[in-house]
């Protein structure tokens, strides 16, 4: 074997790539080369303390779980809050309700399963668990709307995903009270924006709480229903809580 | 806090945090050779992983998608006001050497490698670092540093040869 033959092998070993039986011949070489024999030496030199290098480097548990914490708040700064949620039955079917350490942020019905629940909700948080304890106040509240014995919702929200425009549009919405109605075009024009009532549609639209933020409460002209995402029959039937009926219309 | 829900498709986030936190910090404490630059990037990489997790394709490696992720986080890392901190890191190593001296010895040998390591071109320093400390296949390093399996190869042999020549004064003392 030549020095340039050992060099090479020497890289091999230091690439972790094996040498096989080459290892007897640099052995060989190394015995009668002292040049080659320091190479060998420096090389194994260099893989111990690549292992101390590894050691030191080594994060400890501690250091886990204040980068863990780190990146918790700064996905939450992020607008990605962990998010526990809950599921309460009611006349319109299962609701379920997401919460952040802020405040409710979600309230979905329509929904078939929480699995598919859970999986929405994973597209915009990192972390997502069934917290039935944690959500017992705002499912109680809801219950009791349902059941007539609540006309104003108390539980703290978190609006922050919602654009400006629309969390003006859900604030007005709120002083709307129990069993009181109005319309798009009412509604535009205590906004300060009269000709806006699509606009107000779409912000309804976009209600990412709606029975507690009560955009059902908002008519269209002439006092007909109007739209809703959650379906008119959820509508009507939230309408009915609060003492309205709108009959089904009749198929002509 | 604490996650009491099994994971369900497509995935948890946090679980995936859960699963790779460590060796992902490990990896690019090797690669940065200081904790807080180290810590910087692990920020970086989780966030910008959450943000293209709810489109990966379900058969998608993870494990491999976080590591391209934290090296390209590594790669585009521009070093900075930082470099004091690593002597401080480097003074902590303590050897297991049978004698205070070897021991001495020994993390002097540990720091001149440590700087070695640091000075490698950082595709270099990537492709050793994975190949050496992770036991990355020629395959892996090249998925996840990009390029074809003869590069990723050739980036280990250059480390090598580098590290082998600064390495030289080095004198074998035991």
């Amino acid at each position: 074997m030549t020095c340039d033959e050992f060099a090479d092998h020497l890289d091999d070993l230091l690439a972790g790539d094996g040498v096989g039986r080459a290892v007897t011949a640099m052995g060989r070489h190394a015995d009668s080369c002292s040049v080659c024999r320091d190479e060998w030496q420096r090389g194994e030199l260099i893989r111990r303390a690549l292992s101390g290098a590894a050691a030191t480097d080594e994060p400890g548990a501690a250091d886990v779980c204040g980068a863990r914490e780190r990146l918790r708040t700064a996905l939450d700064q992020a607008g990605h809050p962990p998010i526990r949620f809950g599921a309460v039955t009611t006349p319109v079917g299962s609701v379920f309700i997401g919460r952040t350490e802020q405040g409710v942020c979600d309230v979905t019905f329509g929904q078939s399963s929480e699995r598919e629940y859970r999986t929405t909700l994973l597209q915009r948080a990192p972390e997502v668990w069934r917290d039935e304890v944690g959500l017992a106040p705002v499912a109680e509240q809801i219950a009791a709307y349902f059941a007539g014995t609540l006309t104003r919702f108390t539980v703290p929200l978190d609006l922050r995903r919602v654009t400006p425009f629309t969390a003006r549009v859900l604030r007005e919405i709120r002083k709307i009270g129990f069993g009181r109605l109005t319309s798009y075009g009412a509604l535009a024009a205590r906004l300060g924006s009269p000709g806006a009532s699509r606009a107000v549609g779409g912000a309804l639209g976009r209600n990412p709480v709606p029975i507690i933020v009560p955009c059902h409460r908002v008519l269209a002209q002439g006092g007909r229903l109007g739209g809703f995402t959650g379906g008119l029959a959820t509508k009507r039937i939230l309408l009915a809580v609060e003492g309205h009926q709108f009959p089904e219309p009749t198929p002509t | 806090m604490t996650n009491t829900c099994p994971a369900e498709p497509p995935g948890d986030f946090g679980l995936l945090v859960d699963t790779y936190q460590t060796e992902i910090l490990r990896y690019l404490r090797r690669l940065a050779g200081d904790a807080a630059t180290a810590d910087d990037l692990f920020q970086d990489t989780f966030l910008r992983a959450f943000k293209a997790f709810s489109q990966l394709r379900s058969d998608t490696n993870h494990r491999a998608w976080l590591y391209r992720i934290a090296t390209n986080r590594f790669l585009n890392h521009r070093r900075s006001r930082r470099r004091g901190i690593e002597v401080a890191l480097v003074s902590e190593v303590r050897g297991r050497g049978p004698s205070p001296a070897a021991a001495h010895e020994r993390a002097e040998v540990v720091d001149t490698l440590r700087q070695a390591i640091a000075r490698l071109p950082k595709r270099q320093r990537a492709a050793f670092i994975q190949r050496q400390l992770h036991g990355f296949s020629y395959r892996e390093v090249s998925a996840v540093l990009g390029g074809t399996e003869t590069a990723a190869r050739a980036n280990v042999y250059h480390a090598v040869r580098r590290l082998r020549r600064e390495l030289a004064a080095l004198r074998r003392t035991t």
